[in-house]
């Protein structure tokens, strides 16, 4: 694990804040979100389906749709503010400098189009200086990098004739083809069963380790975190409830929602007959959101206070901080021996 | 396991579901899906099925209630032989959850239509107050609000989908369900709410599961016994805990790590060799299915396949090493 200052800053997003117009009035997805990831770092954005973990990344490379505003915050990759960027100064970043993958990989891979012709597309969509030739060559190189066992036939094949774990190396392959600085992990892979998903991540975890590039992981399970993340942002309600090194939050979880986060991890070894973990209550309602803390209807020790204003964010070690009123108030959190 | 002692509410042996798969390139050639698979259900029990998509264990809970023909082998249900008979009278008494509830519910029907459907093959005497009762209590077993029988399924979210599709699988009076990766497709606060709601009908109705599911420690939280499968076939058939703690075949064991860590120390201590990822195994010619995979393989496992014996009493193992690693 790297030291906690870590490398220099790649990504810089501050005080992130998005929401969608709709019917219901606005929906307030995301809250002024701040985090940043370093170079060569794995970085995991942690919450529940529906807590803003998605939004927060769309709304960075411009993949949200006209509903959509982005109220106020920055972005900065490299010290150049992406949400400020025209359309085509965009363009040449997606792709190019930040790459993504996504939940379902079948959804985004072009059903009519072999592997191979999309995989040139894209090497040739961003360096038209390079021949078709160099391109396949390129691209079947990358399959193998990615663990695709004969490259050849596979790019002659169509998205219909892959299977779900092939689909998603697949993606990886063609986020890869131009060697990104950052790569955006959306959900990679929920979709997939547990020793595809093992798989999928041992790859991730060893074209980072040899690429030296950045990540950005959104996943709700944390599982994976600990397999693959340097560093952990915890979204609830769209906003960030915690902060820290993977090793902070894992042992030293200060909010309340980290600490039910942690326990839905699934384990083979707990007692059968305990009754299974679940954080009680639906997820936050971003339309009517409640003033106060985003947790607090579903927190086992809220307080008065936590209903009138939002917890100020507490610094508990460095590069650690959360926002809970508990810790303002130092008070002891009645749950936290077993994480610690 | 005295839910084991009479006889078996369900009983297979040797099923069979084969596939013809035919390729412009390869010609044709012969899937088995599901390669004679023998096993038992005891009342009020659930039995779990794990393996990885494509190990046919969705294929083996179809062929169980005939929504798809199997190829051979024969099914027996409460002592009765159903592998050829008609299947409506047994429609009541038999049925399923899928995994995707949105997939699953029609689009443009509302959810009280869904479930009323169920409603009326079972009772299709029933008095308008009494049906609409029905129906709201249906909804009550599955723990939603009445007023959703007025609401379409997009209006719901994906837990509260699955309650209805466990509703409508119920509005029959079922005594046995195939659930079929009915957590797989859910966010993990829902994951547990669902098992819990299942485990709790199990109670309360004294119902009978076939619950099949990828994930392991998902399976090992519903269920009595747990049966592996590995592309087509059961390697490893044992009490719950025997499966999770003391696991014979190294599938099974290879399953188990599969599991991400549940914290970073362990994920460290992890980080060992694996066998290559690239392994496109398919099925062997002959010998042990999982033979190219295996990390204990012995030129043996290349030519004979081994039969699901007994290494302990009640844990049961298809490995040519047996009990012996």
């Amino acid at each position: 694990m790297r030291e906690d200052g870590g490398s220099e800053i790649l990504l810089d997003v501050m005080g992130l804040d998005v929401s969608f117009q709709t019917r219901r009035g606005d929906v307030r997805a995301v809250n002024g979100i701040s985090y940043c990831v370093r170079r060569g770092e794995a970085h995991g954005l942690v919450g529940e389906s529906g807590g803003g973990k998605s939004v927060g990344v769309h709304a960075i490379m411009g993949l949200l749709g006209t509903s959509s505003r982005v109220n106020a915050g920055s972005a900065l990759f490299e010290g150049r503010d992406i949400l400020r960027l025209k359309k085509g100064e965009l363009a040449s970043l997606r792709g190019r400098e930040i790459s993504m993958i996504f939940q379902n990989p079948s959804s985004y891979l072009d059903p009519v189009f072999t592997i191979g012709s999309q995989m040139i597309e894209t090497i040739r969509a961003h360096d038209r200086s390079i021949s078709k030739g160099a391109a396949r060559s390129l691209s079947e190189d990358m399959l193998w990098e990615v663990g695709i066992r004969d490259p050849e036939r596979r790019m002659r094949q169509y998205p219909f004739e892959l299977s779900g774990g092939m689909s998603q190396r697949v993606m990886i392959a063609i986020a890869l083809l131009c060697k990104p600085k950052l790569l955006i992990a959306d959900e990679p892979t929920t979709a997939l069963d547990v020793t595809t998903q093992a798989q999928i991540i041992r790859l991730l975890k060893n074209l980072q380790s040899r690429s030296g590039m950045a990540m950005l992981y959104i996943t709700h399970n944390f599982g994976i975190v600990a397999e693959l993340c340097d560093r952990v942002s915890v979204i609830c309600g769209g906003y960030i409830v915690e902060q820290g090194s993977t090793d902070d939050i894992f042992y030293g979880a200060a909010h309340p929602y980290t600490q039910a986060l942690l326990k839905l991890i699934p384990r083979i070894d707990s007692p059968k007959n305990e009754p299974a973990p679940s954080i009680g209550g639906p997820p936050v309602d971003s339309v009517s959101l409640p003033k106060g803390c985003v947790f607090r209807k579903r927190c086992p020790f809220r307080m008065d206070i936590c209903s009138r204003d939002f917890p100020p964010r507490i610094n508990l070690a460095p590069y650690h901080s959360a926002n809970c009123w508990l810790l303002e108030l130092g008070k002891e959190l009645p749950g936290d021996g077993q994480n610690g | 396991m005295d839910k084991m002692g009479d006889t078996p509410l369900l009983k297979i042996e040797k099923l069979k579901k084969y596939y013809e798969i035919r390729n412009k390139a390869r010609g044709k050639s012969i899937l088995r899906a599901v390669d004679g698979v023998s096993l038992n259900i005891g009342r009020r029990e659930t039995l779990g099925l794990v393996g990885e998509s494509g190990c046919g264990k969705t294929t083996l809970g179809r062929a169980i209630l005939r929504l798809t023909e199997p190829d051979g082998g024969s099914i027996t249900y409460d002592g009765r032989d159903i592998t050829h008979i008609n299947m409506f009278p047994y429609r009541s008494r038999m049925q399923i959850v899928f995994q995707d509830p949105s997939d699953c519910l029609d689009p443009r029907c509302r959810i009280g239509d869904i479930i009323a459907e169920g409603v009326d093959a079972k009772a299709p005497k029933l008095s308008k107050s009494e049906r609409r009762d029905m129906i709201y209590g249906l909804l009550e077993t599955v723990s939603l609000a009445p007023d959703c029988a007025h609401r379409y399924p997009h209006e719901l979210s994906g837990g509260q989908q699955q309650r209805v599709g466990i509703a409508r699988a119920l509005a029959v009076a079922p005594e046995f369900i195939v659930c079929d990766e009915p957590v797989s497709a859910l966010d993990v606060s829902y994951q547990a709410q669902i098992i819990e709601l299942l485990q709790d009908l199990q109670e309360r109705l004294g119902l009978t599961y076939l619950f099949i599911s990828h994930d392991l420690s998902v399976v090992r939280r519903m269920s009595d016994r747990i049966g592996v499968m590995y592309l087509g076939k059961l390697v490893e058939l044992a009490k719950a805990e025997d499966v999770v703690f003391h696991p014979a075949h190294p599938y099974t064991r290879a399953l188990i790590e599969a599991i991400p860590a549940p914290d970073p120390k362990t994920a460290r201590e992890r980080s060992r060799t694996h066998a290559d990822d690239r392994a496109d195994p398919g099925i062997p010619d002959k010998g042990c299915r999982y033979c190219r995979l295996c990390e204990c393989a012995v030129p043996v496992c290349h030519i004979d396949e081994p039969e699901l014996t007994s290494v302990s009493p009640g844990h049961f193992c298809a490995c040519n090493l047996g009990h012996k690693q």
